[in-house]
């Protein structure tokens, strides 16, 4: 275990008992999140990815092991990340600029000073001119945008995300995974961020560090450190990036862990989470 | 309806001539129908009263059924001499204070319960039991309680509001999304921050419809003390009425209330539509 790690998953394990029945969804997981890097977590639906975000996020305790942030346990919500997951969590009832100033809102920063913040986060996203818009106005593409501008609005220190892009076509997906890598160089200090996802073409794009989750109940099967790719995407775009032989590499390396480390074929593991979260 | 038209021919305009004339022809066609619709509204209500009226003269006794054109003078009547805006004074006081009495009781019962899982499971049965009562049974009672005058029309008015009331804010806070709240927590909100920020929004839907459907039972509530027992208000215009045996009033007196009971559904139709801009479906009217 690095000292130096930002968030530290050791020994976890998370089983739900629902219905009088036990539920393992994962098992002594461990791995460690450098502060600074992006770390794709990738696995069949059903593995534990969300469990695990939900988890360094406070809103679930490891039943066994345990989930250190900047070397504290984690108990309770923890407030110094951003969470952004899969479900639409804009509020229909408030414009974008309104949605965008939530967490500003809850720190009791100045009305003024919040819709400044709010905005320029709005600007970064590219949706300024859509300030007084309802969500429901708006695409799902720019309402993940909303929800992005939302979650660095108030400078987290790490983004938590779930299949962030998981709803939208493969055009646009791509051109979010653009402007995000984008938002992401231009910060000045550097986000953490852990990212779940079940494209593995999106991990390798975006990621320093993917670790592959495998298995029911689901452990780590594989850690595979990306190399220039990100740099790639971020300099000549995501589209040329992925024509580089070593994207291919890496993508089939990991699509060789997937189906490796599982006993029951990927993809057809029993939808654990999903499951016990409701 | 204009500002949908324009809405839609914003991005049309640049095709030109055929596009405008694909809009009028949708928006003439819109016109027409609701033409329609409304003069068959106005023919029907004719075709109700004009055989009242006609029958009233001829096959019926006019001392049972009155008719239409005895209501309305009888109506003028009381215009003209100021008899029916004191009554009716009285019984929209009655309703208001009922209504809003019944409202914020209901809305606070309804977030506090909401909030509290082990109280609802608690009082869950016997919320259902007060839900079920036939609230007129009261009414007995409460002469006892609160005596002859007005209040006891504020409290029967506010009895018949507030399950309603408390019903719809505790189901609509029961549906608040959990994705909702959960994002909120993860941004450090606290329980108060999130009633207000997610639960009441999100509540307000349910809320507002329930505020609507009980306005006409705060009504009901004030009519109904009224016909128990007072010398004021609608409800005893037409007690009194019957009592000596002028049909004519008591048509009369329901002709007010059912007036009265539709221009506050549209007004609070109004507020509603205000409130809820963000909804499509509001966007739409």
């Amino acid at each position: 275990m690095q000292p130096t790690a930002l968030i530290e998953i050791e020994k976890v394990s998370k089983t739900y008992v629902r219905n009088h029945t036990l539920t393992y969804a994962i098992e002594d997981i461990s791995f460690a999140v450098p502060p600074g890097e992006v770390v794709a977590i990738v696995g069949p639906s059903g593995s534990g990815k969300s469990t695990l975000l939900n988890m360094i996020a406070g809103l679930l305790d490891p039943t066994d092991g345990e989930v250190r942030y900047a070397g504290a346990p984690v108990s309770g919500v923890n407030t110094k990340v951003g969470y952004m997951t899969q479900h639409d969590t804009l509020l229909p009832w408030r414009t974008t600029l309104a949605n965008a100033r939530v967490p500003l809102e809850i720190q009791n920063v100045p009305r003024k000073e919040a819709d400044e913040r709010a905005m320029k986060a709005l600007r970064d996203v590219g949706l300024e001119s859509f300030a007084k818009h309802y969500p429901m106005q708006l695409s799902g593409g720019m309402r993940k945008r909303v929800q992005l501008a939302r979650t660095v609005v108030y400078n987290p220190q790490t983004l938590l995300m779930d299949e962030p892009f998981g709803a939208l076509d493969a055009i646009l997906r791509v051109n979010l995974q653009q402007d995000f890598l984008r938002l992401l160089a231009t910060r000045e200090n550097p986000l953490t961020v852990v990212l779940v996802t079940h494209d593995l073409e999106e991990a390798v794009t975006m990621s320093d560090q993917v670790i592959v989750l495998s298995g029911s109940p689901a452990r780590v099967s594989h850690v595979e450190r990306i190399r220039d790719i990100r740099e790639a995407a971020l300099s000549v775009g995501v589209v040329e990036a992925r024509r580089m032989p070593e994207f291919a590499n890496y993508v089939n390396l990991l699509w060789h862990e997937l189906h490796l480390g599982s006993d029951v074929p990927a993809g057809e593991s029993p939808d654990v989470h999903e499951e016990a979260k409701r | 309806m204009t500002a949908d038209v324009s809405r839609v021919a914003a991005p049309v305009a640049a095709s030109g001539n055929r596009g405008q004339q694909l809009l009028a022809a949708e928006a003439a066609r819109i016109r027409r129908k609701r033409v329609v619709v409304h003069s068959l509204q106005v023919l029907l209500l004719a075709v109700v009263l004009g055989s009242w009226e006609i029958c009233s003269r001829t096959i019926m006794d006019p001392f049972m059924v009155s008719s239409p054109s005895k209501i309305a003078s009888q109506v003028w009547e009381w215009l003209g001499t100021g008899y029916l805006l004191e009554h009716v004074a009285i019984t929209l006081r009655e309703t208001a204070v009922g209504f809003v009495a019944g409202a914020v009781i209901g809305v606070a019962l309804g977030i506090l319960l909401a909030n509290s899982q082990l109280a609802s499971r608690v009082l869950n049965p016997y919320i259902n039991a007060a839900y079920s009562l036939p609230k007129v049974a009261l009414g007995p009672l409460f002469v006892v309680w609160f005596g002859l005058g007005i209040e006891m029309k504020y409290v029967m008015s506010a009895v018949f509001v507030v399950f309603l009331v408390f019903y719809s804010t505790w189901n609509g806070i029961a549906s608040v999304s959990e994705d909702l709240v959960e994002s909120l927590r993860v941004m450090g909100a606290s329980r108060l921050q999130i009633v207000r920020r997610v639960m009441l929004p999100s509540a307000l839907t349910w809320m507002f419809n329930g505020l609507r459907i009980s306005f006409p039972q705060a009504l009901i509530g004030a009519v109904v003390g009224e016909i128990i027992a007072a010398n004021r208000g609608v409800g005893y215009v037409i007690e009194n009425s019957a009592a000596q045996f002028n049909t004519t009033g008591v048509f009369a007196g329901i002709l007010v209330l059912t007036i009265a009971a539709v221009i506050f559904d549209r007004l609070l139709t109004v507020v509603q539509d205000r409130v809820f801009k963000w909804n499509p479906d509001s966007l739409r009217a």
